[in-house]
């Protein structure tokens, strides 16, 4: 009670006439299609949200010029790679925002998060989170678009063993989920093969140096070396591995694949390997268009990220073209429905999601030559 | 391995500790001229990393000059912020504790500024020089890393040429032993207090310049070092020399720790040297006279009880009904959303509730106020999973787990001031560490999913609308406990402890048990805070737990008040609605949420609570004057 | 029986001596002065004895029980209260506050009866307030109870930190220079309630510069110069000691 009381009301007054409080639904447009964007757009995964963001604004730019019936309203929330406020955006979009999809989150951790809400509200998410656990969480509405950690891991690890034949490969991670998931794939994978990790060290997520680790692979005799986390840490190390005098394999996954990494690594990072279910290099003229295009928009090549969410709303229009009515149930049916063969037919190729929810996209097997990608194999 | 490689290593443990060393040195600085320990330094050395990339970039100055330029540049930056930022608070012998927060709140406000002049991605630097190794007897050196030292040990001579042979220097270390003297003898403690600014922000900015090449210039630059750096300056003993032998000593022991022995816990090996090195050289043996939240318009004033005092029985009753009506309609008026973020309010509040405990009420600082939260949270996930324990049970276990680890931990209130700060910021980190190497226990980095919703019965509380009344209960509970437990003779202990330990002991009050009453029961808050995120979520991860929500429950503290409990709800629900209201300022947002930190501290150092006095008071008195019942006489201890 | 013993009690820090040799004994009842010039270790003193400080040699023994080795807070246990020379008072908390504080050594609620309330812990508390109210208005400062400490005029300040000590009921209380900053009506006061606090029962050992304050209330004074104990006696003696003049004024003058 005592001055209490005003203090309470006062701050109940403020949390309820706030500008969100007073349950402001928006106007449920019957032809709008709202999809929520939930991602890191401020943080050290930015990058990632943004590439996101462009994706799906580029489609639906495209799509709201074409003259359809329906138009697509993205409804963009930033999470800051914080899992709370992932959910929190997750529940504002569908709640008040009534979007009937959402694309999000960059950072496994919320996506998982999200999960159980995109369960509850039945709404369709789509992701790209790598995190095994994502689409194990029995939810039928989750979706990932983009290869997981141990679909990469596989690629890589048998690319480098068998093509490349190295024998000995030290595993370098950063020690949050997504380093965690791609090391644990990348054993596993080498252990299929009969082999073992020559070193298989971790590195807390903001540090930035790594002389340390390094020391200890370079004392494994190994000759190729996996970085993974983030990119600008993988550049780092790449770096870093260099001034020590280490001739390395460089291995990545589609965590490095952004243009970004060969800027940032410099000559670190020739003759790295990476796979990626998308590469500007692709000479295809449908690719090279699109490469074209999002240049001009945007002032940079597009990385995988982009064309996952390129197509995934792609998807998601011709999920309400097709049944003529814009609901969360028809695209998550659609989506579902994709099978090997009839796939969504996208800038990413042919495909579709299998059992799980898990796409089934071909990954490239990418060179960085000359600070330019060289495509070695699909 | 190899002596060649061993060399290698201690050259880069060396280059990187003497990095530590200088922005260590500028956090030295400023806290033996003004008591206060600077967050904004690792900003500093962003700033001079990015000062020193447009000198390179656009102006295409050589290595050196671009090292003197961002000095001299970062340098003023300092003085400037200490000028028109922290003077007025320090002018008005704010409480440290506000100080910190301030500073905190620059800390936010430089980084959303720097991503918006400079964009989110680490930009790189130019190669400084064209042949990057020289070769000493056979080993193959960085150049870069020898400019790094070069110029590190450089800078560091020149202040201790500057402290010790120029009169300025001189006053200066005259100055911050004694002020009173000085200023006696016409040593301006103003200048002094702008140049020791000027001064610790250079080096940071020098720093910064001098790692960029190796890690890149990004807005998390400064981040990655300035808990090292600080670390490095406790291990000097915060002295000029000291500071930078601890410096190099930090730099090798965590390079060779992750070289040697493991790279898991090279953080822990490090975290743990330093609180080794706290407890047992920085222990204070007399009870300080006075505690951080000296100064600080704490929110215990004359008690006016409108409710009790001045309301006829009817009013009161009407009273009552209103709360419980309002309580009950909340989350039908609101949106589903909102009530999500008052729920996340609610349940940071219980945690809150606890940290006030320990820092409002007995004035100890700490800032791992979080671990508690996620062992709660881990226990009671846990828990309920493997052992299929009811929520009901498992909450209270997530309590008693909490509180456990809570006097586990107690024996740090050993120290005081910064060094519990950095103490208790260590601890946090430790925990977090071992959440995520803890494999076995936690599931390490993966998290722990699917963790079920509460249930009574045939009920569970698996809606937003249904978790909001469980958690007001529980906040009704923790409310009612902790203000039955402060409204006694034990809160009046803390409280003087808080006011002033010395004068506490001599009157018999066992300082150290009561401290650890205090940290316990606060922690144990905590823990049931952290189980009922858990289900809430339905998903953990030890990222969720880490040092920066530690300092936001502080600042929710401070923000409500310190010293009041309905505070501490106030300052929860502030600082969660602060961002939401934000958003639409997309890139401005985090400009003005450090912004809006920082003048609160300046202008409403007493928080929210000390802004309601007023108007309760003002109503007491029309009261009293109209109806001439005066209020009753409060003896026994309030609040 | 002596109640307080000090024997042989030095205190050194780093290089520099404090307290040399220093024995004193303090018989129940007595008002008993310590005066020196500025420097000589009266503080020192009262901090080794209230355990705030560690003393280097020597031995204290306090009814017979010996509390060399004793914390500031069992010290305080045991029934010897102090104030202080640059007053130490709960600033933000009220004068009755200030004043139940000092009682708490006699008192036994903890966290569990502070949350279940039972009929002890009432009871305790109503006595607490009573025996606070009774310290008050024996240093007439009953008026401002419900005043923050931090409101109060020098003066009362003074008195205030008095009547907590006062109010855990102490054996032996130790008040540092209890007169300073004080103007001579408070002064008059003051030696008044010191004179009461004696015919309580309460022995007091008395720190104070004013030497003529000194000289009509204590019944035994100890000089103190560098460390060492110069002189102990009555104050007629002290006063016409020679190494106590020289202590204060400086070689002796004669007069021509």
């Amino acid at each position: 009670m005592k001055r209490n009381v005003f203090l309470v009301l006062a701050v109940v007054t403020l949390v309820t006439m706030g500008p969100f409080g007073l349950n402001i639904q928006a106007a449920a447009a019957e032809d709008v299609i709202k999809i929520g964007v939930v991602g890191p757009l401020t943080g050290q995964f930015a990058p990632g949200g943004q590439s996101q963001l462009f994706g799906a604004e580029m489609k639906a730019k495209e799509l709201n010029a074409s003259g359809g019936k329906f138009k697509i309203e993205l409804l963009v929330e930033d999470d800051a790679s914080n899992s709370d406020q992932s959910v929190n955006a997750t529940v504002k979009v569908i709640t008040q925002g009534k979007a009937v999809a959402v694309l999000g989150a960059v950072n496994s951790p919320c996506a998982l998060a999200m999960v159980p809400t995109t369960k509850r509200y039945k709404v369709p998410q789509f992701t790209f989170g790598v995190g095994t656990a994502i689409t194990k969480q029995g939810s039928e509405w989750v979706f990932r678009v983009a290869v997981g950690a141990p679909g990469q891991t596989k690629a890589l690890a048998e690319y480098a063993v068998k093509k490349l034949g190295h024998k000995k490969i030290a595993v370098l991670y950063s020690d949050d989920e997504y380093g965690a998931s791609m090391a644990e794939g990348f054993k596993k994978a080498l252990e299929s093969m009969g082999l073992q990790p020559a070193a298989y060290e971790t590195y807390p997520r903001e540090d930035k140096d790594f002389s340390g680790q390094l020391t200890k692979v370079k004392s494994s005799g190994a000759t190729a070396l996996y970085p993974t986390g983030s990119f600008a840490a993988a550049a780092l190390i790449a770096k870093q591995a260099k001034q020590l005098g280490l001739e390395l394999q460089l291995l990545g996954d589609t965590g490095i694949a952004t243009p970004k990494f060969a800027e940032l690594g410099g000559d670190a990072v020739e003759g790295a390997l990476i796979v990626e279910p998308f590469t500007p290099a692709d000479p295809d003229p449908k690719v090279q268009e699109f490469v074209k295009k999002f240049k001009a928009q945007y002032n940079r090549d597009p990385d995988g990220w982009v064309a996952e969410m390129y197509d995934t709303v792609g998807m998601i229009y011709q999920a309400v073209s097709n049944a003529g009515k814009v609901d969360a149930q028809v695209i998550r049916d659609h989506a579902a429905g994709y099978k090997a063969g009839s796939g969504y037919k996208g800038i990413l190729g042919d495909w579709y999601f299998d059992k799980e929810g898990n796409a089934t996209f071909d990954l490239y097997k990418v060179q960085i030559k000359g600070g330019k990608k060289v495509i070695l194999e699909r | 391995m190899d002596w060649v490689t061993f060399v290698q290593l201690v050259f880069g443990g060396l280059t990187i500790g003497c990095v530590y060393s200088l922005v260590g040195l500028g956090f030295a600085l400023t806290l033996r001229a003004t008591e206060l320990i600077n967050f904004a330094q690792g900003e500093m050395v962003m700033l001079g990393a990015f000062i020193g990339l447009t000198a390179i970039s656009v102006f295409h100055l050589p290595f050196l000059a671009v090292f003197v330029v961002a000095l001299i540049l970062t340098g003023f930056f300092g003085v400037f912020m200490e000028r028109f930022m922290l003077r007025p608070m320090l002018d008005r012998k704010a409480p440290l504790l506000n100080l910190l927060i301030a500073t905190l709140g620059i800390s936010i406000a430089l980084q959303a500024v720097a991503i918006i002049v400079w964009g989110r991605e680490p930009v790189p630097y130019p190669e400084i020089s064209s042949s990057p190794y020289v070769d000493v007897f056979g080993i193959r050196l960085q150049r870069l890393n020898l400019w790094i030292l070069g110029l590190g040990f450089a800078s560091m001579f020149g202040l201790q040429l500057f402290f010790q042979k120029t009169m300025t220097g001189i006053s200066w270390r005259a100055a911050s032993l004694d002020p009173a003297t000085a200023a006696l003898y016409g040593v301006n403690r103003r200048t002094n207090v702008a140049i020791t600014f000027g001064i610790s922000a250079a080096l940071g900015g020098g720093a910064g310049v001098l790692i960029a090449p190796l890690f890149f210039a990004s807005f998390g630059l400064g981040h990655s070092v300035l808990v090292k750096a600080f670390a490095a300056a406790a291990l000097g003993g915060f002295g000029v020399v000291g500071t930078m032998f601890g410096g190099l000593v930090l730099g090798v022991v965590e390079t060779l720790a992750a070289g040697l022995i493991s790279s898991e816990y090279k953080n822990v090996i490090m975290y743990g040297i330093l609180l080794a090195v706290l407890m047992f050289f920085f222990r204070p043996t007399i009870p300080a006279g006075r505690t951080i939240t000296e100064g600080s318009k704490v929110v215990v004033r004359r008690t006016v009880d409108l409710f009790r005092d001045f309301s006829p029985p009817w009013l009161k009753a009407v009273w009552v009904i209103l709360s419980i009506g309002l309580w009950l309609l909340l989350p039908m008026v609101c949106g589903t959303y909102t009530v999500r973020i008052i729920n996340m309010a609610v349940i940071l509040g219980i945690a809150v509730l606890g940290l006030q405990l320990i820092v409002g009420y007995t004035g100890q600082f700490s800032f791992g106020h979080a671990a508690f939260y996620g062992i709660g949270a881990y226990a009671s996930a846990l828990l309920s999973m493997h052992y299929h324990l009811p929520f009901y049970v498992t909450m209270p276990l997530a309590a008693v787990a909490a509180g456990l680890a809570g006097w586990i931990v107690a024996p740090i209130l050993r120290l005081s001031g910064h060094y519990l700060a950095i103490g208790t910021l260590a601890m946090g980190e430790i925990v977090f560490l071992l959440m995520i190497n803890w494999k076995w226990l936690t599931k390490g980095a993966y998290g722990i999913y699917g963790i079920p919703f509460p249930r009574i019965g045939r009920f569970e509380f698996d809606s937003d609308e249904a978790y909001y009344f469980l958690a007001t209960v529980a906040l009704g509970f923790v409310y009612f406990f902790l203000r039955r437990l402060t409204a006694s003779r034990f809160g009046r202990a803390l409280r003087a402890i808080r006011e002033n330990e010395l004068a506490a002991v001599v009157s018999g009050i066992r300082a150290f048990r009561q401290k650890t009453r205090a940290f316990v029961i606060g922690s144990a808050c905590a823990g049931l805070a952290g189980a009922l995120y858990a289900h809430y979520l339905s998903f953990i991860n030890p990222e969720s737990f880490r040092f920066g929500v530690s300092v936001e429950m502080v600042t929710m503290v401070v923000i409500g008040g310190l010293g009041s409990m309905p505070g501490g709800i106030v300052g929860s629900l502030v600082v969660i609605l602060l961002p939401e209201y934000l958003r639409f300022l997309a890139d401005y947002r985090l400009v003005v949420y450090g912004g809006l930190i920082i003048s609160f501290m300046m202008f409403l150092p007493g928080g929210l609570s000390d802004l309601a006095r007023k108007p309760a008071w003002w109503i007491a008195k029309k009261i009293e004057a109209r109806t001439g019942i005066r209020e009753g006489k409060r003896g026994s201890a309030q609040n | 029986m002596a109640l307080l013993r000090i024997d042989q009690v030095s205190k050194t820090f780093g290089g520099l001596t404090a307290l040399s040799k220093v024995g004193l004994e303090i018989h129940k009842g007595q008002i008993r002065g310590l005066i020196g010039p500025n420097g000589s270790g009266k503080t020192t003193l009262f901090n080794v004895i209230s355990g705030i400080y560690p003393s280097s040699d020597g031995r204290i023994a306090f009814e017979a029980q010996d509390i060399t080795r004793k914390s500031a807070a069992e010290v305080g246990r045991l029934g010897i209260a102090r104030t202080f020379q640059d007053i130490q008072l709960f600033y933000d908390m009220t004068v009755m506050e200030n004043t139940m504080v000092g009682r708490h050594r006699l008192t036994k609620s903890g966290v569990l009866g502070a949350f279940l309330r039972p009929k002890w812990v009432k009871e305790e508390e109503k006595l607490i307030l009573e025996k606070a109210r009774e310290s008050l208005s024996f240093v007439g400062l009953e008026a401002y109870e419900g005043e923050l400490a931090r409101n109060m005029s020098y003066g009362h300040q003074r008195l205030l930190e008095i009547a907590r000590a006062l109010a855990g009921e102490p054996s032996l209380l130790l008040l540092d220079e209890p007169a300073a900053g004080m103007n001579q009506a408070e002064r008059v006061d003051l030696m008044h309630h010191i004179s009461k606090i004696r015919d309580k029962g309460i022995t007091v050992l008395l720190v104070e510069h004013n030497m003529k304050m000194v000289m009509d209330i204590c019944e035994m004074i100890t000089v103190l110069n560098y460390g060492q104990v110069i002189a102990e006696g009555t104050p007629r003696e002290v006063q016409a000691n020679e190494k106590v003049i020289e202590a204060y004024l400086g070689k002796a003058r004669r007069p021509c």
